[in-house]
């Protein structure tokens, strides 16, 4: 998860991820940045993250990624 | 605040501003002055009872007063007509004037160019709606010729908005207490009294020669002439003496105008056929010497003291008719037969054509004449005060006028002379700046 | 017919009666007719091809949903994992199937009335119900919710008339809440949609009718305009296209708003935009929205893309290689943007100059951050906003002129006269600037944007507008409203260059 942390740190380092949990619903997060995590993530945890999981509850939290990770992993 | 309050106010705004806007906005007419009239008439107890209905040719020719004055049968003449009116518009604004007043005798100002299929002009018939006082006949109207797409007209500050640039003149002419007296202010075109407007300016020696539209049966729109048909029913049904009246248009535009004598000779029968008295007044006798062009104001107007005349002698034919004596209506049976009685020179073709490319021009000059006579031109050029003559007497219609010779502003000028008479004529054309 | 015409003044009365004479149960019945109304007024025969798309897209998401339910019932039913597996494949092998071949046809049937010569016609909104028709699709393939099984709703959702004409491009979970549920009438939004179609209005014929009669002078490639008469194009482009766009979302949004439908927005400050892209999601928003959700997505997360992506993982920096599938992805997004809205290539170039400026300000980021700490700018600082602003807005009235100039000859004109042209001094002359136009033009142009201004800037202060009326005392509202209305009878342009319809009335 830390690994994750950094990645997304990396990408947006102005936003503060681990108390964000509305990454989506606020607005925080646009466009290009959900498509610059999807494809780190991708390409650092091997998985296909497919456009139907394109959804807040995917992606509203660091912890709500790492969840989607983790069961595209185990797919 | 309820609803219905609000509603309230929103149309009390509505209505306020448009009777604002209206005010600024609307051109002085000539119906203010014609309502100041009527209701002073009205006042004194004297009820109109008789109509000229027709477009500016109406306004400009007929005296109400000459008419009220010398007619046994009439007390009271109104002059109504507007600028342009259509026949259509000519239809209801007379059923609107026959609701309102117990009139005897119609008389129709006849513009064939009223039955010609054209585009529709909706200003003209604008003007009549706003004349038109009853509900029931105003709808009838919008319902007949309006399209729903030309209702916004109905608004007076959208057909004016254009005059919103002109209002603070506007506006000053309304609150002048001239305005208020029902006293019109001076211009080229004088409202005298009842719907009457004199035309002030006259041609003069600068008369040309005028063609109107050409005639031909069939370009005549048979839709329109059943309005016609309507007015003339509509007097039968009324109980009203209905005549028709071809007012003067200039002696060129009668003679020049091709297909006129057709014209003439249609709307002849086709009103005899309906048993309604018809006189064209550009075949009254004498016309040449009466009302030559040059007392004419335009093409179509009458101007100067030309309205007193054609009054007048409109007035014995009216009240010939009246006394049941055809045979002292005095006109010429046709154009050819106005010809034959014109004087020589009473009209001439003067006017300038593009010789060549170096800005050489020609003057040209065709005036009238009877068979057998012969005419002779002297062409002159006037500018600055000093006259020159291009071309000294002779029979030739043609004489150059070189790019040296041009300076603007410029007059010029033909002399036409008639070889062996008296008769001698001048006609002019002001040059202001370039060629057109 | 036109949105400003007595005829449509007419339709809207009747509709309004009508829908508010029906019981609420009943009144959503009332749209698909007017619906169908308005759409015949153009012309009978392009309701087929509505109907066709319709048609079509209702059974796609009809059957999308059966096929769902069949395989999930499968997989229910059965207990082996593998076994489920393969029916959630299959499953989703099937509803792609399905979708694909709806899109295909939906979108075919565009391509050939916009794209080929074959039709000397184009059906009314088809490049708006195609987009609209395909977006319901891939949101019901999605599972995002579930397809209307009311043929009559569905129709008129897609056949809507406010947005069918020029958008926006309404998303179906958006619009059916309230397009579906009754009410009673309310004054107080009759009011505040009245107000608006005739704010509406006073954009279109007062402003946007009036700047377009510059504009035809300027724009030729002919008219021997140059210099500082194109770099002013830059500047009254943007704003007369605001004008005529937005006030005719305005006056859709004015008959909405009576209805108590909520019709997306399409504009949200657009000049306040502090880049390209920031730019385009404050303006023709529901454009972009599409274009993100079914296209930018799609393609940057496909399998092809992020493949590309990886494959560069150790050759390029890990910043670039996370933002290969954007840009690839964005590079499709403009170049369909620009097609949408011509099929010509000057189109194109004007949405490769979008391009340009979105992904040139996402690559050269981390440059810019280091000029502005140089320069101690930062984002707060108002200067530094005004430039931003005007630099964005200039950018935009640029690809506007070459989207508006066909010939690649035009443009290289109009630009090179941009520094070859001596007339510069021609901006201390305004009434010279602005042929066609005369001085109580522009003294009514200056008053008219300066309430546009106004009104942006309040609403870019969250200040809500119809609140702010409403306090108002009545008689004022009022006087302010009936003002307003014979501000648009009065000065609505009418000059020979006035235009007849709206901008993207063609579409």
């Amino acid at each position: 998860m830390e690994q994750l942390q950094k990645i997304l740190e990396e990408i947006r380092p102005d936003v503060d991820f681990a108390s964000e949990d509305r990454l989506i619903d606020n607005g925080v997060l646009d466009s290009i940045d959900i498509i610059a995590i999807v494809t780190a993530v991708n390409n650092a945890y091997d998985v296909e993250i497919n456009v139907q999981y394109l959804l807040p509850e995917h992606f509203n939290s660091v912890e709500a990624i790492y969840r989607l990770i983790c069961k595209l992993q185990d797919e | 605040m309820n609803n219905f309050k609000k509603i309230v106010i929103l149309f009390l705004l509505l209505f306020a501003f448009e009777q604002i806007l209206g005010f600024v906005l609307e051109p002085i007419t000539y119906q203010h002055y014609l309502e100041l009239e009527l209701k002073q008439k009205n006042v004194e107890d004297m009820q109109p009872d008789m109509v000229f209905i027709g477009n500016s040719r109406v306004i400009t020719s007929f005296i109400p007063s000459v008419f009220s004055e010398r007619l046994e049968e009439v007390d009271c003449a109104f002059n109504a007509g507007t600028g342009s009116q259509g026949i259509e518009g000519a239809y209801w604004y007379l059923k609107d004037i026959l609701k309102q007043y117990d009139l005897k005798y119609v008389v129709l100002g006849l513009d064939y160019q009223n039955f010609m299929q054209e585009e529709r002009v909706l200003k003209r018939d604008l003007v009549v709606l706003e004349r038109i006082k009853s509900v029931p006949v105003k709808a009838g109207f919008i319902l007949d010729v309006f399209e729903p797409s030309e209702y916004i007209y109905f608004l007076k500050s959208y057909q004016y908005r254009d005059e919103i640039w002109e209002c603070g003149e506007n506006i000053r002419k309304k609150l002048s207490k001239e305005y208020r007296q029902g006293i019109y202010e001076d211009g080229k075109t004088v409202y005298e009294n009842l719907g009457f407007a004199r035309e002030r300016e006259v041609f003069g020696n600068r008369v040309g020669v005028y063609i109107s539209r050409s005639w031909t049966e069939e370009e005549v729109d048979r839709e329109r002439l059943t309005y016609l048909d309507r007015i003339i029913e509509l007097c039968r049904e009324e109980g009203v003496t209905l005549y028709a009246v071809s007012t003067p248009l200039t002696i060129s535009t009668v003679c020049e105008t091709p297909g006129y004598e057709e014209c003439n000779q249609f709307f002849r029968q086709y009103l005899e056929e309906r048993g309604i008295p018809y006189d064209n007044l550009n075949l009254m006798e004498d016309r040449g010497v009466l009302l030559p062009d040059e007392t004419m104001s335009s093409m179509e107007h009458v101007g100067g003291d030309g309205a007193d005349i054609v009054s007048n002698y409109y007035c014995d034919i009216l009240q010939s008719r009246m006394n049941g004596e055809a045979g002292n209506i005095r006109f010429y049976d046709s154009v050819a037969g106005m010809k034959e009685h014109l004087p020589d020179l009473a009209y001439c073709d003067f006017h300038t054509e593009k010789l060549d490319e170096a800005g050489n021009r020609m003057l040209m000059a065709k005036a009238f004449h009877g068979e057998g006579v012969e005419v002779e031109y002297q062409f002159e050029k006037e500018a600055g005060g000093v006259t020159e003559v291009l071309q000294s007497y002779s029979v030739e219609e043609t004489c150059g006028l070189p790019v040296e010779k041009m300076s603007f502003p410029m007059t010029l000028r033909v002399r036409c002379r008639v070889l062996g008479a008296e008769t001698e004529k001048t006609f002019a054309l002001d040059i202001e700046g370039a060629w057109e | 017919m036109s949105l400003i015409s007595f005829p449509f003044f007419v339709f809207v009365l009747v509709l309004m009666a009508a829908y508010y004479l029906m019981p609420c149960k009943w009144q959503w019945v009332v749209i698909p007719v007017f619906n169908l109304l308005f759409y015949m007024s153009y012309g009978a025969v392009a309701v087929c091809f509505l109907a066709v798309t319709m048609f079509l897209t209702y059974a796609m998401g009809i059957l999308l949903n059966r096929t769902d339910d069949h395989f999930g019932a499968l997989r229910k039913a059965c207990a082996d994992k593998e076994q489920k597996k393969k029916y959630k494949a299959d499953c989703v092998k099937t509803k792609k199937r399905i979708m694909l071949v709806g899109l295909f046809v939906d979108f075919v049937l565009w391509f050939l009335f916009k794209f080929t010569g074959l039709f000397s016609f184009s059906p009314l909104g088809i490049s708006i119900y195609t987009f609209i028709a395909a977006g319901y699709c891939i949101d019901v393939y999605r599972g995002k919710y579930r397809a209307e099984k009311n043929l009559f709703k569905y129709a008129s959702f897609l056949s809507f008339f406010p947005h069918i004409v020029q958008g926006p491009f309404s998303r179906y979970d958006a619009l059916k809440d309230t397009l579906f549920a009754g009410r009673r009438c309310s004054f107080e939004r009759l009011e505040q949609g009245i107000i608006r179609i005739v704010w509406g209005c006073f954009k279109k014929l007062v402003i946007a009718d009036r700047m377009k009669a510059a504009i035809d002078m300027i724009l030729p490639r002919d008219s021997g305009y140059g210099g500082v008469y194109v770099f002013l194009l830059f500047v009254i482009l943007p704003i007369q296209l605001y004008a005529d766009f937005s006030g005719y979302m305005d006056i859709v949004a004015g008959i909405c708003h009576m209805l108590g439908i909520r019709l997306q927005e399409n504009f949200k400050q657009p000049f306040f935009a502090r880049s390209i892209d920031e730019f385009w999601r404050r303006w023709h928003i529901t454009l972009g929205a599409w274009f993100r959700d079914y296209l930018f997505y799609p393609v940057s997360m496909s399998r092809v893309v992020q493949k590309i992506s990886a494959r560069c993982k150790d050759k390029l920096s890990p910043v670039l290689v996370r933002m290969i599938p954007s840009y690839i992805a964005l590079f499709f997004v403009w170049s369909a943007t620009g097609l949408w809205h011509g099929k010509s290539w000057n189109f194109l170039l004007w949405g490769w100059i979008n391009l340009l400026c979105i992904v040139s300000g996402m690559q050269f980021k981390p440059f810019y951050e280091r000029i502005k700490g140089r320069l101690h700018i930062t984002e707060e600082n108002k200067c530094w906003r005004l430039f931003q602003m005007a630099r964005t807005f200039l950018i935009f009235g640029f690809a506007e002129m070459v989207s508006d100039i066909p010939s690649i000859y035009g443009i290289w004109t109009k630009c090179r006269s941009l520094v070859c042209e001596h007339n510069w001094y021609l901006a201390a002359r305004p009434l010279q600037l602005f042929p066609g136009l005369e001085i109580r033009d522009l003294v009514i142009l200056g008053i008219g944007i300066l309430l546009m201004l106004i009104l942006d800037i309040l609403k870019e202060k969250n200040v809500d507008i119809y609140g702010l009326a409403g306090r108002i005392p009545v008689f004022f509202r009022y006087l302010g409203y009936v003002s307003l209305f014979y501000a648009v009878i009065l000065l609505g342009y009418s000059g020979k260059n006035a235009a007849g319809g709206f901008m993207y009335e063609q579409f």
